[in-house]
Formats: structure tokens, C-alpha cells, sequence
């Protein structure tokens, strides 16, 4: 396995990548793309340990980075929108990444917002054969949840928040009904489901899953051909919060996860030795 | 088709005029092995001064990425060679968390600062840190008998450090609680309930590690951070430093003015500054916040380049560009 860190130029700006490649020839490509704020190894160098692992088990090269104005690349990000995605810089680096380890079979793996970057780019990249999403976020606030985040800020807000009926009676209902299901989300699964396959990585006590996303879910598969249904897969991990990685134990899983996934992308058999839990 | 090299290497540097600066990726042996770096080099007149920025511990080393960034760029754009780089168990470095402690963290500083001497024109090195990274960075300066070092908010006492430390576990696991995630209650296991400080100690001891928020702690490590103490183990530094204090008010932690008084004692030229910040509470951790309609906040920001500017001021005072040329002059 070698490593080989670069600075590619994107929009007037420098987006630093780590190409990671096996030793022999590559077979496809993983494009590893993390939450809005982490560095690209992500954090206890999840993707980096993923990448290793990709290159020593399944032959399979990756490219992993940091988001303009974040980690090593050049540019300032004071603030962004969370839906303003960055899927340029991401297909840029996936393009970059494919053309250094001349490979044409990709698939993406992301996670929080980065799992949504990565719909976007299975739906937008012809060669992508898989797309991975850990705490994936389908649903966004809606006007009304805008509303309401607003008027948090209120007098009358403060008025509610000590008086825990009221706010029962009240703002519960609301927020309940508060976010909803993109359009974009909903063609990029479709698009991205027409070629490739899709997991959903969450777990059961994640804050990003919940009675209402799993209706979503279901919507979007139900408008789904019979085909591309089949190509969808819904995962929950038992226990605890995916969120930030915060056990040893979430992050084996989601390592063990995402090399068996993307061996069956790939149509590979993981090696045997693989095992790097303490 | 192979991989394409000339592609990769030529990809491996940057130059930017408008910033004034030229960036180029690293793979050297640092303490315990292969890892990433970066130097920053000015593309205007340069100073024979170049600096290591030794980074923060555990998740700290993510939060100070991008502060340990724009650092080392701002202080490039002013003429200092600056080298930062993944310390093992972090970022882009072949080890893992397991390889994590006190002594590595030093030794791959020491090996940076001996990298970056053997550049051309980099005839004096000094060290720079934010929080663990300024315990780095003070105690490689005090036994290398480096002529500068840069310290924001350094922590000064690693007991103090590590009780923190565990103690964010514990904190961790009353949030998880009370969400409603169930924690894995296997005997022995780190989310155990009831566990408390003491037991997590009595972990580092009998299993030899304990996991502190998804963070491989060791018990090497954590006895090696537990017995360091600036105000002890620093002996004979006479440099001059840079110590910042960013916080709420106008006043200092009471152990970082210890600690300056204490290089004072020392005969180091030491300058002091408080950078007040209503996100110094946030220096070190997670910077991000949400706002309504759906805008995430950098709380740090701002800080950031208050703490650089300030940086760079010092050294340039510290370190002008030759004894002929006075600052703001002439190259």
C-alpha cells in the first residue's frame, strides 16, 4: 500500500487529497468523504484505517479529503449552509483520483452530510457502481421548521420552554411535522439506484433516524421500479450513536462494514487476515 | 494502465502569489515512523527562522487542524519556513492509536525540528502549540535548547489534563444516557454503568487501556501526560517566547500566568498575551454551530486569526529579517 498526498487545484483554491493505492494494480476506486467539519482522515483516522484497509484487503484504491477551506486545503469558510453541498470539489477529487490510478469502477462512501455529497455523486458519476451513507440526513427543514428555529429566539419562545404542557400541546406537533424529504434526494436515489447499489448505515439510537425518515425511506422506494428497490439495503446497528465515532467498538463496525460492502460492490472476497481490532 | 507518478508528484506542491506563499506535501520519518507533513514556505524574502507547529492530542488535534493551518500560512506569508505535520496514531500517519503517548508526541517533534534545520536557509528552529501541542512544544524547546517557542493556551499540567480527559468520558456517557442510547454494559467493557474516574483508572491499569470517547487512551500514555508539569520539567529555557491566553475576560488562567512567571524565572523574554474571545471556551473542541435556517458557524474563526496575526507579530519582533534590514523594510 502506498500513499500519496496531493494539493489539486479547484475554483482558485487548493484541495488537499490523500490518493491511497494497493500495491498491485487497483481495481476500483473508493471515494471517501467525510461530515462538514472533519479533516479527511475523519476523526481516530476512520478513513484513513478504511483506506488501508480497502488497499490491503480488496485492491481497491481510494481518495480521501479535506473541503476547501478546512483541514489542508486553501480557502476561508467562516460559515456555509448545510444543504449548500460540495459536490464539485468532491467529484473533482473523485475525477483527479481516477484519472492518477487509472481505474473506471468507483463507489462512494460518506458520512453525515458527507453520505449526502456522496448520493450526489453516484447520481452525477456514470462509473459509480455503489454509494455507502452513514447517518445519512434525507429529511431538511422545511419553512416551517425555519419558522420555528426563528422563533426560538422570541420572548414567547422562552415562555413555552417553562411551561412544559403548553409546549406539549403546542410546539410539539409542529416540530413533529418540521422537516421533510428533499426532491433532490429522492432523484439522486432514484438515478443513483438505477445503476448501482445503495446502503443506509444508522443506528437505533441516532438522532438522524427516526419513525419519520424510515417513512421517507419507504416513500422513495415504493415510486421505485421493482429493480432498483432490490439495489437499496437499510442497515441498523444495535446500541450505540454512530454520531462521531465516539467507541472503538462503532468504528470496527463501521470499518468491517464498509470493506464487506465494498467487496461485494466489487464483486471480491475480503482476505481472511483482516481483523485489526485490539 | 499504472498509476500515474509524474501526475501525483507534480500535484505534491502549490504556490499561490497572492497569499505569498508555496506549500509542498512531506512523507518523512518522524519519531516512530512514516508520516504526512507539510512546509510552508514564504515566496517573498525569506527569514532564517523556520518553525514546527507540534499539534494537539486526541480529537484536539482535529479541532486545531485548521487553526494549525492558517497559522502556519499566515507566519509563511511573513517569511518563516513553517512545518507542520500528522504525529503517529493521527491524521494521514501509518500508526495507530495505540502508538499515541507523551514520549511520541516528543520524539516526532524533536525529529521535525531537526527536518526542518537541515533546509536550506533555516538556520534557527523554534516550536509553536496550541493546548497538548504547547506542552510539546515547551518541553522540545526547554531540551533542545530551541531560541523561540509560541504556546496558545498551553496546558501546563497533564494531571490536570488527564483528569479532564477522563472525565469527558464520563460526561459522554450521562449525554448518551439521557438521549435514550443504551450503552453496552459488558463487564469490563469502558461504557460499564456506574463507572466513574477512579474505575477508568483502575481500566488503564488492569487492561492496559480504556476508550475515552472512541479515543484508544493506553495506560503508558496517560501515566507519561499525568506526570508532566511545565512548571517543573521546564529548566533551563531562555529563549523568547510567545505565551496567549485566549479566554472570556481579560485575565489569564491562573496556570498559564503561573507558567509565565515562571519562564520569567528562567530568564526567558517572555511575552504574555490574553486574547479575549467569546469562543475561547471553545478553543481545543468541536467549532461548529448551528444557526437557524440552516447555517453552520465556524465559533472559531475569528479567534483563529486573531491568535495568528498575534503570532506573527511576535515573531517578527523575535526574529527580524537580517540585522540590516529593519522590519517593514526592504528585503
Amino acid at each position: 500500500m502506498r500513499e500519496y498526498p496531493v494539493f489539486l487545484p479547484h475554483d482558485g483554491e487548493h484541495l488537499a487529497l490523500v490518493i491511497t493505492v494497493p500495491d498491485e494494480r487497483p481495481i476500483g476506486l473508493v471515494v471517501l468523504i467525510t461530515g462538514g467539519s472533519a479533516a479527511r482522515g475523519h476523526r481516530f483516522q476512520l478513513w484513513t484505517r478504511a483506506a488501508r484497509r480497502l488497499a490491503d484487503e480488496l485492491r481497491l484504491a481510494s481518495v480521501r479529503m479535506d473541503y476547501r477551506g478546512t483541514g489542508d486545503s486553501t480557502g476561508a469558510l467562516p460559515e456555509w449552509h448545510i444543504w449548500d453541498l460540495p459536490v464539485d470539489q468532491v467529484m473533482a477529487a473523485a475525477r483527479f483520483a481516477m484519472r492518477a490510478t487509472g481505474v473506471d469502477r468507483v463507489a462512494v462512501a460518506g458520512n453525515c452530510i458527507g453520505s449526502r455529497v456522496a448520493l450526489e455523486v453516484a447520481a452525477e458519476l456514470p462509473e459509480c457502481e455503489g454509494a455507502l451513507g452513514i447517518r445519512t440526513p434525507i429529511l431538511q427543514p422545511s419553512g416551517l421548521s425555519e419558522a420555528i428555529s426563528r422563533a426560538r429566539q422570541w420572548r414567547f419562545a422562552g415562555f413555552l420552554r417553562s411551561r412544559p404542557l403548553l409546549r406539549r400541546l403546542l410546539v410539539r406537533p409542529l416540530v413533529s411535522r418540521k422537516k421533510r424529504a428533499t426532491g433532490r434526494v429522492r432523484s439522486s436515489m432514484a438515478t443513483a439506484l438505477g445503476r448501482g447499489r445503495m446502503l443506509f448505515l444508522y443506528s437505533e439510537g441516532d438522532f438522524t433516524f427516526g419513525e419519520q425518515v424510515r417513512r421517507e425511506l419507504d416513500r422513495i422506494m415504493v415510486s421505485l421500479p421493482e429493480e432498483q428497490r432490490t439495489r437499496f439495503e437499510l442497515r441498523m446497528l444495535p446500541g450505540r450513536g454512530l454520531k462521531g465515532f465516539e467507541s472503538l467498538d462503532i468504528q470496527q463496525t463501521v470499518l468491517d462494514t464498509l470493506v464487506d460492502w465494498m467487496a461485494r460492490i466489487f464483486g471480491l472476497v475480503p482476505s481472511p487476515a483482516t481483523s485489526r481490532r485490539r | 494502465m499504472s498509476i500515474d507518478l509524474e501526475l501525483l508528484d507534480r500535484h505534491r506542491r502549490y504556490s499561490d502569489a497572492e497569499a505569498g506563499i508555496s506549500e509542498e506535501f512531506l512523507q518523512p520519518t518522524l519519531g516512530l515512523g512514516k508520516t504526512v507533513g507539510i512546509l510552508s514556505n514564504p515566496l517573498g524574502p525569506a527569514r532564517r527562522v523556520g518553525f514546527v507547529i507540534c499539534h494537539s492530542f486526541g480529537l484536539e488535534q482535529i479541532h486545531l487542524s485548521r487553526f494549525d493551518a492558517l497559522t502556519a500560512r499566515t507566519m509563511a506569508a511573513a517569511g518563516f519556513t513553517v512545518l507542520r505535520f500528522h504525529g503517529h496514531g493521527y491524521g494521514d500517519s501509518a500508526g495507530s492509536m495505540e502508538a499515541i503517548s507523551l514520549s511520541s508526541h516528543l520524539a516526532e517533534a524533536t525529529d521535525a525540528v531537526r527536518l526542518l534545520r537541515e533546509r536550506a536557509g533555516v538556520e534557527h528552529v523554534g516550536v509553536m502549540g496550541a493546548r497538548v501541542g504547547g506542552l510539546v512544544a515547551a518541553l522540545v524547546a526547554d531540551r533542545e535548547n530551541l531560541p523561540f517557542m509560541a504556546l496558545w493556551d498551553p496546558v501546563v499540567s497533564g494531571a490536570l489534563y488527564m483528569r479532564y480527559f477522563l472525565r469527558s468520558q464520563l460526561l459522554h456517557k450521562i449525554v448518551q444516557q439521557a438521549s435514550g442510547v443504551e450503552a453496552d454494559p459488558s463487564p469490563g467493557g469502558d461504557s460499564e454503568p456506574g463507572i466513574t474516574v477512579s474505575e477508568l483508572r483502575e481500566q488503564l491499569r488492569s487492561r492496559g487501556w480504556a476508550d475515552i470517547r472512541g479515543f484508544l487512551l493506553t495506560g503508558g500514555a496517560h501515566d507519561e501526560f499525568a506526570t508532566a508539569d511545565l512548571l517543573k520539567d521546564m529548566t533551563r529555557f531562555g529563549g523568547k517566547a510567545l505565551v496567549v491566553s485566549p479566554s472570556r475576560t481579560e485575565r489569564m488562567t491562573p496556570a498559564v500566568a503561573k507558567l509565565v512567571e515562571h519562564l520569567g524565572t528562567l530568564g526567558a523574554d517572555c511575552t504574555a498575551r490574553v486574547m479575549r474571545d467569546r469562543a475561547a471556551g471553545q478553543f481545543g473542541l468541536h467549532h461548529h454551530a448551528n444557526v437557524p435556517g440552516g447555517i453552520k458557524v465556524d465559533l472559531q474563526f475569528t479567534l483563529s486569526r486573531s491568535l495568528a496575526e498575534t503570532t506573527v507579530a511576535w515573531a517578527r519582533r523575535a526574529a527580524p529579517l537580517s540585522p540590516q534590514t529593519p522590519e517593514g523594510g526592504p528585503p
